[in-house]
C-alpha cells in the first residue's frame, strides 16, 4: 500500500511542477541527420582500425578453415588448456575443423572464453553482445580473455544501426542485457594511468570471418 | 552564517593553500583536457550534438510523469519490480527490506552517485551487511574511509604513491606497487565477491521509457558483473535520468564518454531490461528498480532551475571549474561537488544550509561553456543566490566575506601574501560561525611557498 502512496506523491509533485512548461531549448537543432563522422571506408577496415586502437586484437579470416588455423596458433602460443565455450553451434564448428582445443565447463578457472556476438559497430570498434546467446551475461566479462567470433555480414556502421538491428530482431522481447563492449576492460582511476584488465577481460580478440 | 557554510569556508581555505593537492588535481585534469578533443573528433558538429541532447532531455523532463509510468509498465511486464521512493529514507527502507528477505550478508556495488546521496553504505553497515565497492576508484575510497572526491574519478586527489601506501596499510601488500599491480590486487580481491554476493546494486546513467530499460556506462566491467552473478539486482536511480527512447543512446553514449573521459565510447555500455528471462542462461532471478525523488521535484518546480535535471553527470563542469580545482571535491561536503553540485544541492537538501555553495563560484562561466548538455550553470548559480537573498538569507558582512574568500581562494599569489595572519582572520573572524562552534583554527605563520623555500634552501 505504501509503495503506491509514494508513487502517487511523486507523480503529483511532478505534475504540479510541470503545469508550468518550459519551451524547447533549441528548436532549430531538431532533426535526424547524423552528428557523427560519416563512413569513409569499408566497415571491415574501419572496425579493424578502431578496435585495434582500443587495444583489441583483430584477425581477419577468409573462411572457417583460416579461423581454425589462426585460433590454433593462438591457443598453442599461449598454451591455453581451458577454454570456456557454451555455444553449441560455435563449438561444433570448431570441433569439425580438427582443432585441438581442450574445453572446460568452469568459467572461473578458464584461460579464455569464446562467444559469438549480435553485431559489430565499425565507427567505434565495438562488439554488441546480448544475454539471449547461450553465453548469457557472464561468459564474455568474467573470463580473463574474451575471444569473439564474428562474420562480416554482422558489421554495421554506427551505434544507432546496431540498436535498430536489435529492435528488428527481437521486437518487444529484447534480451534482458545488451552490452556494447569496446575493447578490453580498463581503468584510469589511479592518476589517470590507463590499465587494461580490471574486472572484465584483459584481452579481447575478434576473429572476423568473411561471409 | 550556518555551520555548513563555516565548515566549507574553513576547509576550502586550507585546501586552497595546499600545493600538493593542487599538483595532483592539475595533473589529473591536464590529462583529462588532453583527451577530450580526441573524443570530440567523432562529431561532425559537436555543438549540434549537445543541443540535440539538451532537447532530448528537455522532452524527457517535460513529460516525466508519462515516461516514468511507461517505464514502469514496460519493465514490469518483463518481471522487474519498480519501487517509488520519495525520500532517501524511503529508498533505504526498501533496500533494507529486500536485503532482509534475501538473507543478504554480502552485497556488491558498482559506482553510483545516487547511492552516495542516500548514504547506502552506512545504512548497510548498520544492518550488518558487507557492502563491497567494486569500481576501482570507489574501492580505493572505501578502503580509505573517504567519500568520492569527484563524480567520475572518485580517487582523483590521490597520487599513485598514496594508493600504493593505502594498499600496504589496508591489504598488507608489499610497498611500492605500480598502478598495474595495484589494479591486479583489486581484481583478485573482488573476483570472488561477485560470485559470493546475494545482491548486486548498481546505479543507472539512463532510464529508457520506450523499451522499459535502464542503461549503465562503465569502463571496468564491475557493473556488468554486479548485475550478472548475484541472484538479486537492485538499481537505484534518480527520476531525472529519463530519456525518451532507446534510440537516444546512440547520441548520449558517445556524448557522455567524450565529456566524461575523452573516449569515443566507454568500454561497456549496457542496457538492462529486466531480470533473467525464461529462455536465458544466467543473470539475476529478480530485479528491483528504485525510482528516487529526494528533492528532485523541487528543482522541477522552478522553471528556471529545471534544466539542472538534464545533467548526465559527465563531470566536465567540475574539471573546468577554477574553484573546484583549488578547493577540491571534499571541501563542498556534499555528494555532488563542483558547479552542478552547487546548483542542485541547495534544492535537494535545503536552501538555508547549502546556499553558500552558489557563492563558491567566480561566475567565470567555464562550466556553462563545457557542459555536455548545455545547462546554463552559472546562470543557475545566480538564480540560487537570488533565491537565497529573497529568502532573506544573506547579510552584508557575509557578502563582503565571500569577496575576500573568492580572492584568496582563487589567487595563488594572494594566498601567499596572505600568510597565517590573514588566513586566520578570514576563517576565524570574518566567518564567526566557525569559532562560535569550534575552537579557532590556526594556520602556519608562513605560507607554503615560504616553507618550501626554507626547506630547500632556496
Ligand atoms: S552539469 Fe553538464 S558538465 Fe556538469 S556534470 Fe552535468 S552534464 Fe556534465
Amino acid at each position: 500500500m505504501k509503495a503506491s502512496t509514494a508513487k502517487e506523491n511523486i507523480l503529483r509533485k511532478i505534475r504540479q511542477a510541470l503545469s508550468t512548461p518550459v519551451p524547447v531549448p533549441f528548436p532549430l537543432s531538431e532533426g535526424t541527420e547524423s552528428v557523427f563522422q560519416p563512413k569513409t571506408q569499408d566497415n571491415e577496415i574501419e572496425f579493424a582500425e578502431r578496435f585495434t586502437k582500443l587495444q583489441g586484437r583483430f584477425a581477419f579470416c577468409a573462411n572457417e578453415t583460416e579461423l581454425a588455423e589462426q585460433l590454433q596458433i593462438l591457443l598453442t602460443a599461449r598454451s591455453w588448456q581451458h577454454i570456456y565455450c557454451v555455444e553449441e553451434t560455435l563449438k561444433s564448428n570448431l570441433d569439425q575443423s580438427a582443432l585441438n582445443i581442450s574445453f572446460t565447463n568452469d568459467l572461473p578457472s578458464c584461460e579464455a572464453s569464446i562467444t559469438s556476438c549480435e553485431c559489430l559497430v565499425a565507427r567505434t570498434g565495438s562488439i554488441m553482445l546480448s544475454s539471449s546467446s547461450p553465453s548469457g551475461r557472464t561468459t564474455s566479462v568474467y573470463a580473463p580473455v574474451h575471444i569473439c567470433i564474428a562474420y562480416t555480414n554482422q558489421l554495421v556502421y554506427d551505434i544507432k544501426d546496431a540498436l535498430q538491428l536489435m529492435k528488428e530482431k527481437y521486437g518487444a522481447n529484447i534480451p534482458s542485457l545488451i552490452t556494447l563492449a569496446s575493447g578490453p576492460s580498463r581503468t584510469a582511476d589511479i592518476e589517470k594511468t590507463l590499465v587494461v584488465g580490471v574486472h572484465g577481460p584483459k584481452e579481447v580478440f575478434c576473429f572476423l570471418i568473411e561471409r | 552564517m550556518t555551520d555548513t557554510a563555516a565548515s566549507f569556508i574553513a576547509k576550502s581555505t586550507i585546501k586552497a593553500a595546499d600545493m600538493e593537492h593542487r599538483r595532483k588535481i592539475n595533473f589529473n585534469i591536464a590529462k583529462y583536457n588532453a583527451v577530450v578533443p580526441i573524443g570530440k573528433e567523432q562529431f561532425t558538429d559537436v555543438m549540434l550534438a549537445r543541443e540535440r541532447a539538451k532537447n532530448a532531455k528537455w522532452r524527457a523532463i517535460e513529460n516525466l510523469d508519462k515516461y516514468l509510468e511507461e517505464f514502469e509498465k514496460k519493465i514490469s511486464e518483463r518481471g522487474a519490480k519498480v519501487i517509488w521512493a520519495d525520500t532517501a529514507d524511503d529508498a533505504l527502507a526498501e533496500i533494507g527490506k529486500i536485503c532482509a528477505a534475501k538473507n543478504c550478508t554480502t552485497l556488491v556495488k558498482s559506482k553510483s552517485m545516487v547511492t552516495e546521496e542516500i548514504h547506502l553504505n552506512d545504512f548497510l553497515e548498520k544492518n550488518g551487511i558487507e557492502s563491497v565497492e567494486t569500481d576501482l576508484g570507489e574501492y580505493i575510497q572505501q578502503l580509505d574511509g573517504e567519500p568520492p572526491y569527484h563524480i567520475v574519478t572518485p580517487a582523483m586527489h590521490k597520487s599513485k604513491e598514496d594508493v600504493a601506501k593505502l594498499f600496504v596499510e589496508k591489504l598488507g601488500v608489499p610497498p611500492g606497487l605500480t598502478p598495474e599491480q595495484l589494479t591486479l590486487v583489486a581484481r583478485d580481491k573482488l573476483r570472488t565477491k561477485y560470485t559470493a554476493a546475494q545482491v548486486g546494486v548498481t546505479g543507472a546513467n539512463f532510464i529508457i521509457a520506450d523499451t522499459g530499460s535502464i542503461a549503465i556506462t562503465e569502463n571496468e566491467g564491475n557493473a556488468r558483473l554486479s548485475c550478472a552473478w548475484p541472484p538479486t539486482h537492485i538499481v537505484v536511480v534518480g527520476i531525472e535520468k529519463m530519456i525518451p527512447s532507446i534510440n537516444d543512446l546512440a547520441l548520449f553514449w558517445p556524448l557522455l564518454s567524450t565529456y566524461g573521459t575523452g573516449q569515443q565510447v566507454t568500454v561497456y555500455n549496457s542496457i538492462v531490461s529486466g531480470p533473467k528471462q525464461p529462455n536465458e542462461k544466467d543473470g539475476p532471478e529478480e530485479m528491483y528498480v528504485i525510482l528516487l525523488n529526494n528533492g528532485r521535484t523541487n528543482l522541477l518546480a522552478n522553471a528556471k532551475t529545471r534544466e539542472a535535471l538534464y545533467c548526465i553527470r559527465c563531470g566536465a563542469c567540475l574539471n573546468a571549474c577554477p574553484v573546484y580545482k583549488n578547493i577540491g571535491g571534499h571541501s563542498y561536503e556534499t555528494t555532488y561537488s563542483g558547479p552542478i553540485g552547487s546548483v542542485i544541492t541547495p534544492h535537494l537538501k535545503n536552501m538555508g544550509d547549502y546556499k553558500h555553495l552558489s557563492n563558491a563560484s567566480s561566475l567565470c562561466g567555464n562550466c556553462t561553456q563545457v557542459c555536455a548538455v548545455k545547462i546554463n550553470l552559472h546562470e543557475l548559480l545566480l538564480e540560487n543566490r537570488q533565491e537565497a537573498v529573497a529568502q532573506g538569507e544573506s547579510s552584508l558582512s557575509e557578502r563582503i566575506a565571500w569577496k575576500v574568500w573568492r580572492q584568496s581562494s582563487l589567487n595563488r599569489s594572494m594566498m601567499n601574501i596572505g600568510n597565517g595572519n590573514l588566513k586566520n582572520w578570514v576563517v576565524n573572524k570574518v566567518f564567526k560561525g566557525w569559532t562560535t562552534h569550534r575552537s579557532e583554527l590556526h594556520f602556519s605563520q608562513k605560507t607554503f611557498n615560504e616553507m618550501w623555500k626554507e626547506q630547500h634552501n632556496q
